[in-house]
């Protein structure tokens, strides 16, 4: 049986090819934003300079934007697939990133060798860093799910 | 969940990637369906039942 007449008319641009555009699209853009990032601070005072400052927040923006579009583009195997693997790898770094945190709180002596000789980090600065990144991770993740539970739970 | 996909999809002579286009959706995620990987949300149960105007139940079948 040849039944193709059934299905609807292709459109000009399939789902996969729009995002192949917007994932090229989106590298090519973000690449070039990044070398100017990389450039800029060059001769820079103690300070970063305003036109960086804006440019980053203006990274951020664009960021935010594309990824809400993209995650629009996906189809719901593709999407529930990242938010599982998102869910996970949450999980994973902060089950990660407490060693460091964990270490230096109960050894505030406690060193990372390869970070410290290699990087040339502090390993204190480096467990602020992951600290501070966890927290707002964490602080966005229940803020995210406060909304959807509330709006969901509405009666 | 068990479902009828990869049958009604052979009788038309449709290939995964006609269906997807027809679903909206990649041919991955109709090869997750007929495979048995992946189980659909309401909505594109719904939209596959319209698709090939057979009720839900005929399609997809709860199997333990």
């Amino acid at each position: 049986m040849n039944d193709t007449s059934a299905l609807p008319k292709k459109g000009k641009w399939s789902r996969q090819a729009k995002i192949n555009v917007y994932i090229i699209g989106s590298l090519l853009v973000g690449g070039g934003m990044g070398m100017i990032g990389l450039f800029l601070p060059f001769g820079a005072d103690k300070w970063p300079g305003t036109l960086f400052v804006g440019l980053i927040s203006l990274a951020m923006i664009i960021g935010v934007t594309a990824t809400i579009h993209y995650t629009k583009l996906l189809d719901e195997l593709a999407r529930n697939t990242h938010e599982v693997a998102f869910y996970w790898s949450a999980v994973f770094t902060f089950a990660i990133c407490m060693v460091p945190i964990a270490a230096l709180i109960g050894f505030p002596d406690f060193e990372l060798p390869l970070i410290e000789n290699r990087w040339g980090t502090k390993t204190l600065a480096f467990g602020a860093g992951m600290a501070a990144s966890l927290l707002v991770l964490l602080g966005i993740y229940f803020v995210i799910w406060t909304y959807l539970w509330l709006k969901r739970t509405k009666v | 969940m068990k479902n009828r996909l990869k049958v009604l999809r052979a009788e038309r002579d449709w290939s995964q990637s006609d269906l997807a286009d027809a679903l909206d959706v990649s041919r991955q995620t109709i090869n997750a369906l007929e495979t048995g990987k992946y189980d659909p949300s309401l909505p594109l149960a719904f939209k596959i039942a319209r698709l090939f105007a057979l009720p839900i139940e005929t399609i997809f079948e709860d199997a333990p």
